[in-house]
């Protein structure tokens, strides 16, 4: 209802083009001048209606008292020249003032003929008209001396008509006027009713304009600044702000829509943008990542052709040179080295080996450090031969044996030895490495796992393959006590096959 | 990790024996040979150099024709008309290597007439220019670029 109201009154604003706060707080400003001028003006003519009314009634009687008291006036100033109270002279001031009065009479009759009064008005006019010329006959007679009792006595008795028909009037004009004075308490009294009416209705209208017009501005602008509030905390999430009006308020209100929304627009934008550009650099990274596995690539079809085609043949080919020379041994290291390239580049993609592949190769690798080092080096294998079905990370044998021979006996004076025991311990299968060389001295142990420091593949890789094929970090194990020797352990979880490890 | 797995100075460590006894048993030319193939491996696949002097890249080209020839490639003739010395120019690692063997591979995998190869290197303009010549006929000009 209160809504209809609204619109209704809105409806009303816009015919009148009302669109702007200042427009309607003039035009409600001029509204209410016009409205409170009004009822001004209304009150004044009334009040000044009545005050005539009161003044008219105020006016006769105190005419028709002056009347009586200016007949009694008279009737002394007759009496008194009787008398010879007064003389001659005075005489005609009577006749000037009988005049006079006989005038007023006249007036007041004209004035009062449709009033009730009016009759005895005009009776009192005749027995004024009467009074003069009885007057004027008696003061003859006593000029001349003459008899003048008798129309003294008549004037005398005119005289108390008059006094008593004046009584009449005042007491009839009284008798109207209380009617009046009634009357004009009755409309005082209801224009009092009316004006706190007015009054009264104004106020609320005024109450209902002020509170309407306050909640017009008010309320959206602490809806606004709600918003603007949990804009500024971050919560971009904020509804539009709804205003029925079409003035300024109405403007900021669209304003704030729509920079909130543009502002919600650009967030999305931003966020969207930071997403491309994240899903970009992720492109990107993969694009180099591709780019570099592509020149790796590139570099490792250079390697791969150099690898299985070249390589081998320069080796078959060095081989054959060397038995036409007659050197045997290299012939044969030449084999050797040929058949471990083989191994090496041959089962770079297959994953996982036989513990018997790896221990093949290392025995080829073997072979040639006995040519190399002689006597000097003894190697010994302990292998239980049931556990050389077990699957293992292919070439994590060969790298424990080259370390050991490089960094733990190559470096010793005189002589060493190196064990190589493959055996069964609770469920895993127990590979151990051990030498009696130099030993790791304890400031190298701390970084035996980085394989920067390391000068082969190293125990890091081989550590970190161990760990990936079989998800657990603790399969690989190393002693060493510098001057005395090293050894490394490496642990096979017992009944692993090929398809069980994370090849 | 795999790619880890291919250790180029174990293989070179297993040449360098095998040259060393070929001294001991007096197999001089085995022993060229060795050092050769072990100095090619170590080179090619050495991944810490990106950058080398044009004098290495060409060195090593060199070694590569002298064992392609050695290997067995005997009805190809090549040279490398290198007039003086390029310390101070730098190339990206194998970037002519690279052409030469996909040259080998294209030109005399499938042939079995007698082809002259040439190679011609100029620099010009901060760049160095290989121009390939198949039988005396100039066929192709590669620019590589000086990394300088």
């Amino acid at each position: 209802m209160l809504k209809n109201r609204m619109s209704f009154i809105e409806k009303i604003l816009s015919f009148l083009n009302l669109n702007t706060v200042r427009k309607k707080l003039i035009f409600y400003s001029a509204f209410m001048v016009v409205i409170m001028g009004s009822f001004n003006i209304y009150s004044f003519f009334y009040v000044r209606y009545i005050s005539r009314q009161y003044n008219s009634i105020m006016r006769d009687l105190y005419f028709f008292n002056r009347v009586s008291v200016e007949f009694n006036s008279i009737n002394d100033s007759f009496e008194s020249i009787l008398s010879d109270i007064l003389n001659y002279r005075e005489q005609n001031n009577l006749y000037e003032t009988l005049s006079e009065f006989e005038d007023d009479i006249k007036n007041i009759e004209k004035r009062s003929r449709n009033t009730d009064n009016w009759v005895r008005i005009a009776g009192l006019r005749g027995l004024v008209e009467t009074y003069n010329e009885n007057v004027e006959k008696t003061l003859t007679l006593f000029k001349n001396n003459e008899n003048y009792y008798e129309k003294l006595s008549y004037c005398r008795m005119v005289a108390k008509f008059i006094n008593r028909r004046i009584n009449e009037i005042v007491s009839c004009h009284l008798t109207q006027s209380s009617i009046l004075y009634s009357e004009i308490e009755e409309n005082s009294r209801r224009m009092q009713v009316y004006s706190a009416s007015t009054i009264l209705a104004l106020f609320v209208f005024n109450a209902v304009v002020i509170v309407y017009f306050s909640n017009g501005i008010s309320r959206p602008i602490r809806s606004l600044a709600k918003r603007a509030e949990r804009i500024a905390s971050g919560d971009l999430n904020v509804s539009d702000v709804l205003v029925n009006t079409n003035d300024e308020v109405a403007l900021l209100a669209n304003s704030f829509n729509k920079m909130s929304n543009n502002i919600r627009k650009l967030i999305d934008e931003i966020v969207e943008k930071a997403n491309i550009e994240k899903k970009l650099k992720e492109e990107e990274m993969k694009n180099l990542k591709v780019t570099n596995m592509l020149k790796e690539t590139e570099l490792k079809v250079l390697q791969s052709q150099l690898n299985p085609h070249f390589l081998f043949n320069t080796l078959n080919t060095i081989a054959r040179m060397a038995m036409l020379e007659d050197a045997n041994t290299t012939l044969n290291l030449i084999e050797s080295t040929s058949e471990l390239l083989r191994y090496n580049l041959g089962k770079i993609k297959q994953g996982t080996v036989t513990l018997r592949d790896e221990i093949d190769n290392v025995k080829e690798y073997v072979f040639i450090q006995q040519i190399r080092f002689s006597d000097r080096i003894t190697f010994n294998f302990d292998i239980d031969e049931s556990l050389l079905d077990t699957h293992v990370p292919y070439l994590f044998l060969q790298p424990l044996v080259e370390n050991a021979i490089i960094h733990g006996i190559e470096p010793k004076e005189g002589k060493g030895s190196l064990q190589i025991k493959v055996y069964s311990e609770d469920e895993n299968v127990m590979i151990e490495v051990k030498d009696d060389g130099v030993g790791i001295p304890e400031e190298k142990m701390k970084y035996i796992y980085d394989d920067k420091e390391s000068t082969s593949i190293g125990l890091c890789n081989v550590k970190k393959r161990m760990e990936y094929y079989y998800n657990d970090s603790n399969l690989l194990k190393v002693w060493s006590k510098p001057g005395e020797g090293t050894l490394v352990k490496v642990i096979i979880p017992k009944g692993t096959r090929d398809g069980e490890i994370n090849v | 990790m795999e790619n880890q797995l291919f250790n180029h100075q174990f293989i070179c460590r297993l040449l360098s024996v095998c040259a060393n006894h070929a001294i001991l048993e007096g197999a001089s030319k085995t022993q060229d040979i060795i050092l050769m193939v072990s100095d090619l491996v170590r080179y090619i696949y050495d991944d810490r150099r990106n950058i080398v002097t044009l004098d290495d890249e060409i060195d090593t080209v060199k070694k590569f024709l002298l064992l392609q020839k050695f290997i067995g490639l005997r009805n190809i003739e090549f040279s490398l008309g290198v007039e003086k010395s390029y310390n101070y120019i730098y190339v990206k690692h194998l970037s002519i290597l690279k052409r030469v063997v996909e040259d080998i591979e294209l030109t005399f995998e499938n042939t079995e007439e007698t082809l002259s190869l040439r190679y011609v290197l100029e620099y010009l303009n901060s760049r160095v220019v290989i121009n390939k010549f198949l039988n005396r006929e100039k066929v192709e000009s590669i620019v590589v670029n000086n990394i300088n």
